[in-house]
């Protein structure tokens, strides 16, 4: 795993397990190694965290507007759109730059140590943005151990940070700090690692005085510019003393405007650097000249980083969009470590200890490392929690490769490195005689750790009385304290804050946190999914399939052949019987004799038209389709001739169908049209009596109200036709021409009781007579005459041959019915034959 | 034969006519052109009739002549089938036609009560009587009917109705193979029953066979009269 891998990965703020950068859980506690909510405690990531600045301290506040006083808001506001660090000396630059849009480069580096909280967003696709400062935060132990390059202390700070074994740094730190060390600049160092700038500001405009006085007490060189002197030396002097700095977190540059410690720290790693082959990387156009300053280099000179291949100094050009204090690491491809944990031996005398404790130690470290484990957990024991796992594990809080006991031991091991743990951040020299002015807008921790009077052999960390306690951390600091650390095993559950993107929770966040007991313990089991069956459950199995099949299987139905008649023999049929009655009505033959006896029922029906009296009324009602038409008139047009040639009586037309009228009018025009019978005279037509069963209801109770009207629109019941008539029983006749059964079961019906002796004769067409020959045997009807057949025998017998229709079509109609019967015969007699053929044939068969 | 109205209506009655028969070739497009033909001219004609003879003599003219008079006592009646006529129009609407279902049972009602009273005592009675009468010797005597000939006809019907209603009745049992069984004797009925129903039925398509051979008959003779008159042969 090379280092820039080692790089992508990504520390559990948990557990510590390093994790891809792929990986959103942690592989080892399943916790969530990234939220999107900003709580309490938890790292600045990319909000708007504007909203903080009223409970900064007055002191921040101060300096703050100081800053923007003398400019430096100005030249940091320009440098923003780079979207870099945006950060300065002032260590409240990362604040400002929190109300940016920018969510990563916006979070002070220094903020992000001391909550130890994970970045909430990290691009290890853009190798770009990877830091050597990246690298201290997450504290990428592996980096360390695989190349050999760790320092000692840095080995002892590997261990992990977790559970009890974390320790509290900060107030370590602090203890250290009032140890005076001479060479101990390295929580301003890593001040100044954490806050870039991309700007150059001026060191008088921004840095602290009281940070320059620290910085002048502590007697280091300053820089030419505006820079720390002490932490401007640190670039200068850790290319010397790093021996493969392509394995080494580099420093991020100072700028211009630090204070004079932090340049002093420059100074004396560009010494070194001039010694050593610089690095061939470049740095950003935007990298401020504190940054290039501290490499020793401006602007196209070599840069003061020694990459492990090329000799040639490089100069730094800045890449546009990266931080400038990024773009220092991002020069160093491969290289995470920082330049000012690259020092080498040769500097120990400049650098401070805890950073002279260079990879020339790394031969030594592992062994050191082994025997430090322990030592190292005793001396973080004071540690609060969450400081513990806030520090990276190679920070400089990390304990050293030195015994509890002997924490003031200086240049331990045999390269004289300088032991950083033992050296002082502030020295009793180093505070500035106005430093009470400075400190009364201090925090009250910082004050205190200054105030404390330091001592070089005191360098207990968190057993002297001038240490400040963990419970005495100002507000500010208490607000951003990492809750879930100080509550063991809830850290997993305050870390959950996985967005809820559906279901009923959705919007929510961290409502429903992985606990650290609901994560899966083991492996679960693996069950075969094959099936262990005997041959005797296959058996059973195919029989079942096979009944399954036979009942989704297609039945095949046995359905009779459809009996039709032949095409051939249908035309046949029509064509001899079209041909027979179309020759014999065009020849007008009367070959054929008309029937000479008469039916009993047409017998008294002719009795009783002859019955009647001269000139009696006569109601004749029409219920017939046009269609039959020619049968009923020549079935009753001979009855019609014999009564008016012989009794002339006065017809009344009604009809119970719609056509009924206009073929009353056709029958006395046609047939009758001999005797000259005249509408409204002799006969009357009544129309259409509407309403069906009710209308002849209503016509036999009240036939005046139900016809009032003639055809033609004249009241009828006035007329001559209709004289003296005024009910239904007052006819002398009542005669229902009809092809329809039903309708001559309705007059028959609905005129039982109305007329009361007046005889109704039927002449009904062929097909309605047999449903009308009841009401004849019953009485109700007192004769029939039943179509042709009928009319033909009244045209012959009571009417001497008049008008002579029916018998035009007797020939026709003889010669019609019998090839009638002769195809039904004939085809009974063949459909018998192939009967009795099949049934031989079955029986031969059998 | 002069050109007069006849031989337009004679020329469309033959046309027509041989339009109809055309269906003996099968269904084709000149019978379905007489069929529309007919059936519009049947519908315009009918619409003309119930105005003409319904409408207008029964409804509007009344109407027409209570307002002339001012006689609006006799008009009150008249409300009833303007009602009426109001109701049926109301079909025209979806949303309406509920209206209408007043007018609509009003005529069912009346209509089925008419009918069943008519078919109690214009059928159902009459011919139960006629049917016992069938045995009655005075009746026949009346008829001129002699007693075996009474005796003959009253057997063959009370067997025909019996039979024929016991082929009507479809009650059975099931057998253990589960295929309907008719009792026996109602077996036999029925047997003999389907005999008169066949003959019936021969009777009446025999009857229809007839009657369409009539109308054929009248209609060639139609077009042979309608031939031999516009060539001058008559």
């Amino acid at each position: 795993m090379g280092a820039n891998d080692m790089m992508d990965m990504v520390k559990c703020p948990l557990c510590g397990t390093m994790n891809p950068p792929t990986q959103k859980i942690c592989q080892g506690c399943q916790t969530p190694l990234s939220g999107e909510s900003f709580q309490p405690g938890q790292a600045p990531v990319k909000k708007d965290t504007g909203e903080l600045e009223p409970i900064l301290p007055q002191w921040l506040r101060d300096a703050r507007e100081t800053a923007k006083e003398s400019g430096l808001g100005e030249r940091y506001q320009q440098s923003e759109p780079n979207q870099s660090a945006a950060s300065s000396s002032d260590l409240l630059a990362g604040l400002q730059s929190q109300a940016k849009s920018d969510d990563e480069e916006e979070v002070p580096d220094w903020l992000a140590n001391i909550t130890g909280a994970p970045k909430q967003k990290q691009k290890p696709e853009e190798p770009e943005e990877f830091t050597g400062v990246r690298w201290v935060e997450t504290g990428h132990r592996d980096d360390f151990e695989q190349e050999d390059e760790v320092p000692s202390w840095l080995a002892g700070m590997q261990t992990p940070s977790t559970g009890a074994d974390e320790k509290d740094e900060l107030t370590e730190w602090f203890q250290e700090s009032g140890a005076g060390k001479d060479s101990f600049k390295s929580p301003f160092q890593q001040i100044g690692n954490s806050i870039p700038s991309s700007s150059q500001p001026k060191p008088d405009d921004t840095t602290p005085e009281w940070l320059k006085q620290m910085a002048a007490e502590a007697g280091e060189k300053k820089t030419e510019s505006e820079s720390i002197d002490w932490f401007s030396q640190i670039p200068a002097e850790s290319p010397a003393g790093s021996k493969d700095q392509s394995q080494e977190p580099s420093v991020p540059a100072l700028g211009s405007d630090s204070s004079d410690w932090l340049s002093k720290l420059q100074a004396d790693v560009n010494t070194d650097a001039q010694e050593e082959a610089p690095e061939s990387s470049e740095f950003p156009v935007d990298t401020p000249d504190w940054l290039r300053n501290l490499g020793g280099v401006s602007s196209g000179e070599p840069s003061p980083f020694i990459e492990s291949a090329p000799d040639e100094p490089e100069p730094l050009i800045p890449e546009p969009g990266i931080p400038s204090w990024l773009a220092s690491e991002e020069s160093k491809k491969s290289d995470s470590t920082p330049v000012w944990l690259q020092e080498k031996g040769g500097t120990e005398s400049d650098v401070p200890a805890w950073v002279s404790q260079d990879s020339a130690s790394t031969a030594d470290s592992q062994a050191q490392q082994d025997n430090l484990e322990s030592p190292v957990e005793d001396i973080f024991s004071d540690l609060p929690e969450w400081l513990k796992s806030a520090a990276p594990e190679s920070s400089i809080f990390d304990e050293p490769a030195k015994p509890v006991e002997t924490p003031s031991v200086g240049a331990a091991g045999p390269t004289a490195q300088p032991d950083f743990e033992t050296t002082p951040a502030f020295t009793d020299g180093g505070i500035p005689s106005d430093a009470d002015g400075l400190f009364t807008e201090m925090p009250d921790w910082l004050s205190n750790a200054l105030e404390t009077p330091v001592t070089p052999g005191a360098s207990e960390p968190g057993t002297g009385s001038d240490a400040l306690a963990s419970n005495v951390l100002p507000s500010w600091v208490e607000a951003m304290r990492p809750m879930d650390q100080a509550i063991p095993g809830s850290s997993s559950l305050m870390s959950d804050q996985t967005f809820e993107q559906r279901g009923a929770l959705a919007g929510l966040q961290g409502v429903l946190p992985a606990g650290l007991g609901f994560a899966p313990t083991s492996k679960p089991k693996t069950y075969s999914n094959k099936l262990s069956v005997n041959d005797e459950q296959l058996k059973h199995a195919e029989i079942f399939e096979q009944v399954l099949a036979a009942e989704t299987a297609p039945e095949r139905l046995v359905t009779e052949r459809q009996i039709g008649a032949s095409r051939g023999l249908r035309w046949a049929i029509s064509a001899i019987l079209i041909g027979v009655i179309l020759t014999v009505t065009f020849l007008g033959t009367r070959f054929l004799s008309v029937p000479i006896g008469v039916p009993n029922e047409l017998r008294f029906t002719m009795a009783v038209a002859q019955a009647i009296p001269e000139n009696a009324p006569v109601l004749v009602v029409m219920d017939y389709d046009a269609s039959r038409a020619g049968e009923m008139e020549a079935a009753s047009a001979p009855l019609f001739d014999n009564l008016m040639l012989l009794k002339h009586p006065r017809l009344t037309f009604i009809a119970s169908n719609e056509p009924g009228a206009i073929l009353a009018e056709r029958f006395i025009a046609g047939p009758l049209a001999v005797h000259n019978y005249q509408n409204g005279v002799t006969y009357l037509n009544l129309g259409y009596l509407a309403g069906a069963q009710v209308g002849i209801r209503a016509f036999a109770e009240n036939p005046m109200f139900a016809a009032p009207m003639e055809i033609t629109g004249q009241p009828a019941w006035a007329l001559p036709p209709l004289q003296d008539v005024k009910s239904l029983d007052q006819f002398a006749l009542i005669v229902l021409i009809t092809d329809d059964a039903d309708a001559a079961r309705s007059w028959i019906e609905q005129t039982e009781t109305a007329r009361g002796v007046v005889p109704i004769v039927a002449i009904s067409s062929a097909q309605a007579a047999p449903m009308i020959q009841p009401y004849y045997d019953s009485g109700q009807v007192a004769g029939i005459i039943s179509g042709l057949y009928g009319g033909a025998i009244v045209e012959r017998q009571y009417n001497n041959g008049r008008p002579g229709l029916a018998r035009n079509y007797w020939d026709a109609y003889s010669l019609g019915m019998l090839l009638a019967l002769v195809f039904t015969l004939g085809g009974g007699f063949v459909q018998l034959g192939l009967g009795l053929r099949d049934r031989t044939a079955s029986r031969g068969e059998k | 034969m002069a050109f007069s109205l006849d031989l337009v209506t004679g020329a469309l009655g033959f046309l027509f006519t041989v339009l109809i028969l055309s269906y003996l070739i099968g269904d084709n497009p000149l019978f379905k052109i007489a069929v529309y033909l007919f059936v519009g001219v049947a519908s315009g004609y009918t619409a003309a009739v119930v105005f003409w003879q319904v409408l207008y003599p029964k409804l509007f003219l009344p109407t027409v002549l209570i307002l002339q008079t001012g006689d609006f006592m006799r008009g009150v009646l008249l409300v009833v089938p303007w009602l009426g006529f109001a109701f049926i129009l109301m079909k025209i609407s979806p949303r309406l036609a509920g209206i209408a279902r007043i007018t609509m049972a009003f005529l069912v009602g009346a209509g089925a009560a008419v009918t069943i009273a008519g078919a109690l005592t214009g059928t159902i009675i009459p011919q139960m009587i006629a049917t016992i009468d069938f045995f009655d010797p005075s009746l026949a005597a009346a008829r001129n009917i002699s007693a075996f000939e009474v005796l003959g006809n009253g057997t063959i019907l009370l067997v025909g109705v019996v039979t024929t209603l016991a082929y009507f009745h479809f009650g059975a049992r099931q057998k253990p193979d589960g295929s309907p069984k008719r009792f026996a004797p109602i077996d036999l009925l029925s047997w003999i029953g389907r005999i008169f129903i066949g003959i019936t039925l021969g009777v009446i398509f025999a009857g229809v066979y007839a009657a369409a051979l009539s109308a054929m008959i009248e209609r060639i003779n139609f077009l042979i009269n309608f031939l031999t008159s516009l060539l001058g042969m008559s």
